[in-house]
């Protein structure tokens, strides 16, 4: 994208800021976005809801002493019952204690993918972006070629053939399958910051390689990194959900919702409630999440706002 | 070829033909944009007017409202977020904020037209411009897609775009600037208006270009008799074709006289400090002036070295040279090839330039925009590897250096970049970026001491030492290219290598920088390898100075001798096209408007670059490439030894016509 | 532009050969597809044995891959778990997800861009702000749950659309998965045509053609949604795979018989030259869009074009 030209209200705005205001305080580019950040209602909102399922997947003990386990079949799909606030599902477990139980496959395989992907896509996005030349094409086509298969499609044919069901196996199949996405990011984050003159004038001071990646043009490309993988951390744990609910995702007795979702959606006419709970936990995380990257974008970026 | 012409010689008078009613009249115009941090008054009840024929000149820097005060005018403000509680705009004797916007609409464009700074973004990027031209008349006559299109042709004619029949389906991208200049003014005068805003319009041009479009624009004006008003910060370009001024200071208009008045008698202080403030192509000695009150810490940079004219320009005889360049050469290679790049031929952005810089000394290099100056600032300060060529400090060669080497040799060659926003970075303090410095050379400084030596730096540069922990953002444009300056400073270097360092600023910020960096000089005994496109910021700051074209060097020798008695044609060309802020001189001065655009460096004429837009030009030109010697012409005269031009018919003439 | 297209074109082999090479390499070489044809008995060892040659298992894996692909340029996918060629299966199949596809394109393309143009021309105001919230909850609400909702609202509570697809796949089964099927990639659409729009609105070749005096409603449509549609044009080139690809999703819900409904079988028999067909088509789909998405690119910027 072209960078903005000045509109009239910019330069106006401009000549009075240029008046400099003594009693100003230091405000780095970090603060400044922190602060929009808190001014921000949808960031609250977004961080209270993922504390929240932070805390629940680390100790669901505190929000139910009810076990996912403890199923009696001849509870099948009774609808809510004292001390069952969500009623049972079909084999008779709880469906309050098997959502509470869920939001620890969500959240562990969402923050572990996108923690994963990022590291790799940034290595190597950053890195092509860097040296540029035969290193840029290398490994941009390796890139192309892990982007060329929707992480849907590999997931169900690796999935189905590995028979992994751990959350280790998804992991590390959407990583894979996930890096090139932050990888392009990244690396036109690093190609932009690199032209900047403030990397010449480092290595017109005679300054290291690895001090200017880390100093001056690491510090510069994170930002759009770090909004892209908020966002696709929603993604992925829709993506996780998804493979589950075909059955080659997560396997029980990992509990999760994506598998008690598909076993719900059999059994919809008779027994609404055993979808709705999982489906409606489900949809709050990622949208948690997805609130959040929205939130950080606009704190990131204020040029689209 | 090239056209020479006295502007005087032009007939016909350029007083307006009635001075009855003004074309535009515009009354205590109040203009407001309500922003999420408040409302900010951007014009606080402008007056003035224009006739036919007339060209005002709307003067002021950048966020004085003149842009705002022309938008109003044509009614593309956005609203909200502006807002216009108060004031008329007349037009004809009809005021234009009380109209239909139909009425409105129907106005712009067909009698009142705009020109934009910025062509390549002010023109739609995918559409061709023969679609662009032709829209006006498809919208506005109701005319035929085939028409329209026959009309474009007719108009990029008009504006002497060459080949203008087989350009019409090409898109802005692969236009020149020059050439894209010239298409926003076919668009603005398409449908004949009454009146022409001209916003910044030859900005981003560089100077012989500049020269082409408002000669253009003049000859267009007097042929319509057309109103102009001409929005700019450039007081040369003002002396050179305006009728009356209206100067422009924090949304109100501080002073409104006819040209030869205000510049003869500037009656407000903000005016006079505007022309003392700028650097003059005819004159050399004088401190600038630099306006106190604006962006911070002025005061401190007023107590300058004074250069006196008695002082021998010929100091460089006896002098050992500090830094040799010798045949220095880079070349870009340009690749093609769908699997394996082939190289298919490079961009000669640097052919064998030599010189020498001196202990002390300012030598400036000027050229226009693509004539490798910056590159060769780059290949100076190692950033780019010479394809060829030496270039000795302490008699090494640094361009083979790698490594502790080259380490070593940058802590006394520094560097101060062109745009002080992105030339620092935007996530350290100004604390650290001063200090980086001292973090790559230990040596320098022992960690305990480096705060002290920061914000000495700081104190050095004209800033507050207490500014240390903030960072670059809240800094205006003028302090930031200080922060950068401390920063080249900081490594006690014997060479700093500016490029461009001033060309961003407003012209009274880029005095007190001038002045700041003069001063440091002779405190630090620096020399100073000074690049830029303004030729009168370097004549005021150099000794010495080098005019590059195309990759090579033109002519170079003292700065009284390159400005006073240029022999090479294209330094003399260069020289005549920039406007003195003089309206005296308007009529005195020999103009010489190059044709054409700067040939590519990929693909430069053979022999001398400069012969396909050269008025002497000759067959000689073509097969010999001239090398740079003392001129024939001069060497009875017993001129400055200090004087070479590569040009086979190298003649003294005087274009600058000295004060 | 024909160097470019020549250029696109060959640096798409290299990720065409790697993207297909890692489909086989985990299906033959992490599985083991003789063992999977048996399921959970044990295959007599001759009868593997005599199988795997056939099937030239006991060949370096790269030499497989040739003889594979070799068999696909020739049209042989090999058999699925019933017998029939895996071919066959793919004429049954792609029908039904194109026309699938197809509709759930055209759903997403004239809604996305739609509520796109409208929140970024009143951006700030109560629409924008409404188009913003809708879709981030039809982003956030996972495709099936979606689905099932949807199925069991609209087709079974309210029967406004048939809820499941006949065999016959007539028109009007279509458009409730279509709806499913296009949902999250509409509200990308939307996203990314309201910030374009957004953009461009203020740019200065909108303000030059305000300037000219020409109607508002040229501007908008002759300058600011033919430069603002680009990227959005781009993002709904990429996303012609991905549809096809979420319609594994969608057709299970629905019950279509389609490309997602034979590779689910293609799993669930652990049938490898099924799936590794099918995927591979739809891998070749993916690249073709993107492909195609490059050159439209370049036909519509000039820029790109003439770079």
């Amino acid at each position: 994208m072209p960078e903005m030209t000045k509109t009239a209200a910019d330069e106006a705005v401009a000549a009075v800021e240029s008046v400099p205001e003594q009693a100003e305080k230091a405000r780095s580019l970090w603060g400044d976005a922190w602060r929009d950040l808190r001014r921000n209602p949808i960031f609250y909102i977004s961080a209270v809801l993922i504390l929240f399922l932070v805390v629940v997947s680390i100790w669901p003990s505190i929000m139910t002493s009810t076990s996912p386990y403890a199923c009696d079949v001849s509870k099948s799909a009774q609808g809510a019952a004292p001390g069952h606030p969500f009623g049972f599902d079909k084999q008779g477990c709880d469906v309050y204690a098997r959502t509470v139980y869920g939001a620890r496959a969500s959240v562990t395989v969402g923050i572990c993918t996108t923690l994963l992907a990022a590291v790799l896509g940034c290595v190597m996005g950053g890195l092509a972006g860097f040296f540029g030349g035969w290193w840029d094409s290398l490994l941009s086509r390796i890139g192309d070629i892990f982007f060329g298969i929707p992480i849907l499609l590999g997931g169900i044919v690796f999935l189905s053939v590995v028979k992994g069901g751990s959350i280790f196996t998804v992991v590390l199949l959407m990583a894979v399958l996930g890096w090139p996405q932050i990888a392009r990011i990244a690396r036109g984050a690093v190609i932009t910051a690199k032209q900047q003159d403030y990397v010449q004038a480092a290595r017109a001071l005679g300054a290291s390689t690895p001090r200017m990646l880390l100093r001056h043009i690491a510090p510069n490309a994170l930002a759009p990194v770090i909004v892209v993988a908020t966002i696709a951390l929603g993604t992925y744990i829709s993506l996780e959900a998804t493979l589950s609910f075909l059955g080659v995702g997560l396997k029980p007795p990992t509990v999760s919702w994506g598998i008690d979702i598909s076993q719900a959606a059999t059994q919809i006419r008779n027994a609404p409630h055993t979808l709705l709970y999982p489906a409606g936990a489900l949809s709050l995380t990622v949208l948690a999440f997805i609130m959040l990257g929205d939130a950080v974008r606009d704190a990131l970026d204020p040029k689209l706002r | 070829m090239t056209t020479t012409e006295k502007t005087a010689a032009v007939p016909g008078p350029r007083t307006p033909e009635a001075a009855g009613s003004p074309l535009l009249q515009v009354r205590d115009l109040h203009v407001e944009f309500h922003t999420r941090d408040g409302v900010v008054k951007a014009v606080n009840g402008v007056n003035y007017s224009v006739s036919a024929g007339e060209t005002l000149a709307v003067l002021g820097e950048s966020g004085s409202g003149k842009s705002v005060t022309a938008q109003a005018i044509m009614g593309i403000l956005d609203m909200p977020p502006a807002k216009i509680p108060q004031g008329e705009i007349l037009f004809r004797g009809q005021d234009m904020l009380t109209m239909s916007g139909e009425q409105r609409r129907k106005i712009r464009g067909a009698k009142i037209a705009m020109i934009f700074q910025d062509a390549l973004s002010s023109l739609n990027p995918v559409l061709s411009v023969g679609y662009q031209l032709g829209e006006m008349f498809r919208v506005h006559q109701g005319l035929s897609k085939k028409d329209a299109k026959a009309k474009a042709i007719e108009l990029m004619d008009k504006v002497k775009i060459p080949a203008a029949k087989s350009r019409v389906g090409d898109y802005p991208h692969q236009f020149s600037g020059g050439m894209r200049q010239r298409i926003m003014i076919a668009m603005a005068l398409a449908l004949e208006p009454d009146l022409i805003i001209a916003d910044e319009p030859t900005t981003a041009l560089d100077v012989t270009v500049q020269a082409q479009v408002m000669d253009l624009l003049a000859e267009l004006q007097r042929e319509y008799n057309m109103g102009l008003i001409l929005i700019t910060h450039d007081l040369g370009v003002v002396a050179d074709v305006a009728d009356k001024i209206a100067v422009m200071y924090a949304g109100r208009i501080v002073e409104h006289a006819p040209v030869g008045e205000l510049y003869k008698t500037p009656a407000h202080p903000y005016t006079r400090g505007l022309l003392d403030s700028i650097p003059r192509l005819d004159q050399k000695g004088q401190e600038l002036y630099a306006i106190k009150g604006l962006p911070a810490a002025a005061a401190r940079a007023t107590s300058g070295r004074r250069r006196s004219m008695a002082e021998p320009v010929t100091k460089n005889a006896d002098r050992e040279p500090i830094l040799q360049v010798r045949n220095l050469v880079k070349h870009f290679p340009l690749t093609q090839g769908v699997l394996f790049k082939k190289q298919v031929g490079a961009v000669k952005a640097v052919d064998g330039i030599s010189f020498d810089l001196y202990r002390g000394e300012t030598l400036g290099i000027v050229g226009e925009s693509g004539c490798g100056k910056s590159t060769v600032a780059k290949l100076l300060m190692n950033l780019e590897r010479a394809t060829a060529g030496e270039v000795f400090y302490k008699g090494e060669d640094i361009t083979k250096l790698t490594g502790r080497a080259l380490k070593a040799v940058r802590r006394n060659i520094q560097m101060v970049f062109q745009d002080p926003y992105t030339s620092l970075n935007p996530r350290m303090t100004v604390g650290d970026i001063i200090g980086e410095p001292f973090d790559i050379h230990p040596e320098v400084a022992p960690k305990g001491d480096r705060r002290r030596k920061v914000q000495e730096l700081l104190d050095v540069v004209g800033l507050n030492p207490e500014y240390l922990n903030r960072y670059p953002h809240q800094f205006s444009g003028g302090q930031r290219q200080r922060i950068g300056i401390a920063r080249g400073l900081a490594l006690n270097p014997e060479i700093i290598i500016c490029d461009e360092p001033v060309s961003a600023l407003d012209v009274s910020v880029q005095a007190q920088v001038v002045n700041l960096m003069e001063r440091l000089q002779d405190e630090f005994e620096l020399s100073y390898l000074f690049i830029a496109h303004d030729l009168s910021v370097v004549r005021h700051i150099s000794d010495r100075v080098g005019v590059m074209y195309l990759g090579k060097m033109a002519e170079i020798g003292t700065d009284e001798e390159i400005y006073e008695h240029p022999t090479h044609p294209y330094t003399q060309a260069l020289l005549s096209a920039v406007p003195v802020p003089d309206p005296e001189a308007r009529g005195g001065r020999e103009r010489i408007i190059l044709s054409g655009d700067v040939p590519s460096p990929a693909n430069p004429p053979s022999g001398c670059r400069f012969r396909t837009r050269c008025w002497k030009a000759q067959d000689k030109c073509a097969e010999e490439t001239p090398l740079l010697a003392v001129p024939e012409a001069l060497k009875d005269t017993g001129s400055l030894a200090a004087h070479e031009s590569a040009c086979h018919f190298a003649e003294e003439k005087d274009v600058v016509g000295a004060a | 532009m024909g160097r470019y297209v020549v250029r696109r074109l060959l640096q798409m082999v290299p990720v065409f050969i790697g993207t297909t090479f890692l489909i086989f390499v985990m299906v033959y070489a992490l599985g083991d597809p003789v063992a999977a044809m048996f399921g959970d008995r044990t295959p007599d060892p001759a009868t593997a044995a005599q199988i795997r040659e056939s099937l030239h298992l006991n060949d370096p894996l790269w030499s497989q891959y040739l003889q594979y692909m070799a068999g696909i340029f020739q049209g042989d996918f090999g058999t699925a778990f019933n017998g029939r060629p895996v071919i066959e299966l793919m004429g049954d199949a792609f029908p039904n997800t194109i026309q699938l596809t197809l509709v759930a394109f055209v759903i997403e393309l004239v809604v996305g861009v739609a509520l796109g143009v409208v929140a970024g021309m009143r951006r700030g105001r109560l629409i924008d702000t409404g188009v913003l919230v809708l879709t981030l909850f039809v982003i956030s609400i996972p495709t099936f749950v979606t689905g099932y909702l949807l199925q069991y609202f609209v087709g079974v509570k309210w029967g406004a659309l048939p809820p499941s697809v006949s065999t016959e796949v007539r028109f009007e089964e279509l458009i409730l998965p279509g709806i499913v099927l296009a949902g999250v990639s509409l509200a990308y659409v939307a996203r990314l045509t309201r910030t374009s729009i957004a953009e461009n609105i203020r740019s200065d070749y909108i303000r030059t053609a305000t300037a000219k005096g020409l109607p508002r409603r040229r501007v908008i449509s002759v300058h600011l949604l033919r430069n603002s549609l680009i990227p959005v044009v781009t993002f709904l080139g990429t996303d012609i795979g991905g549809l096809m690809a979420g319609a594994i999703v969608t057709e299970r819900i629905f019950n279509l018989q389609g490309v997602g409904y034979q590779l689910y079988q293609g799993i669930l028999r652990q049938n490898a030259p099924t799936v590794v067909g099918f995927v591979t088509v739809l891998v070749v789909v993916f690249l073709a869009a993107n492909l195609l998405v490059d050159l439209l690119y370049a036909v519509l910027d000039p820029r790109i074009r003439y770079a």
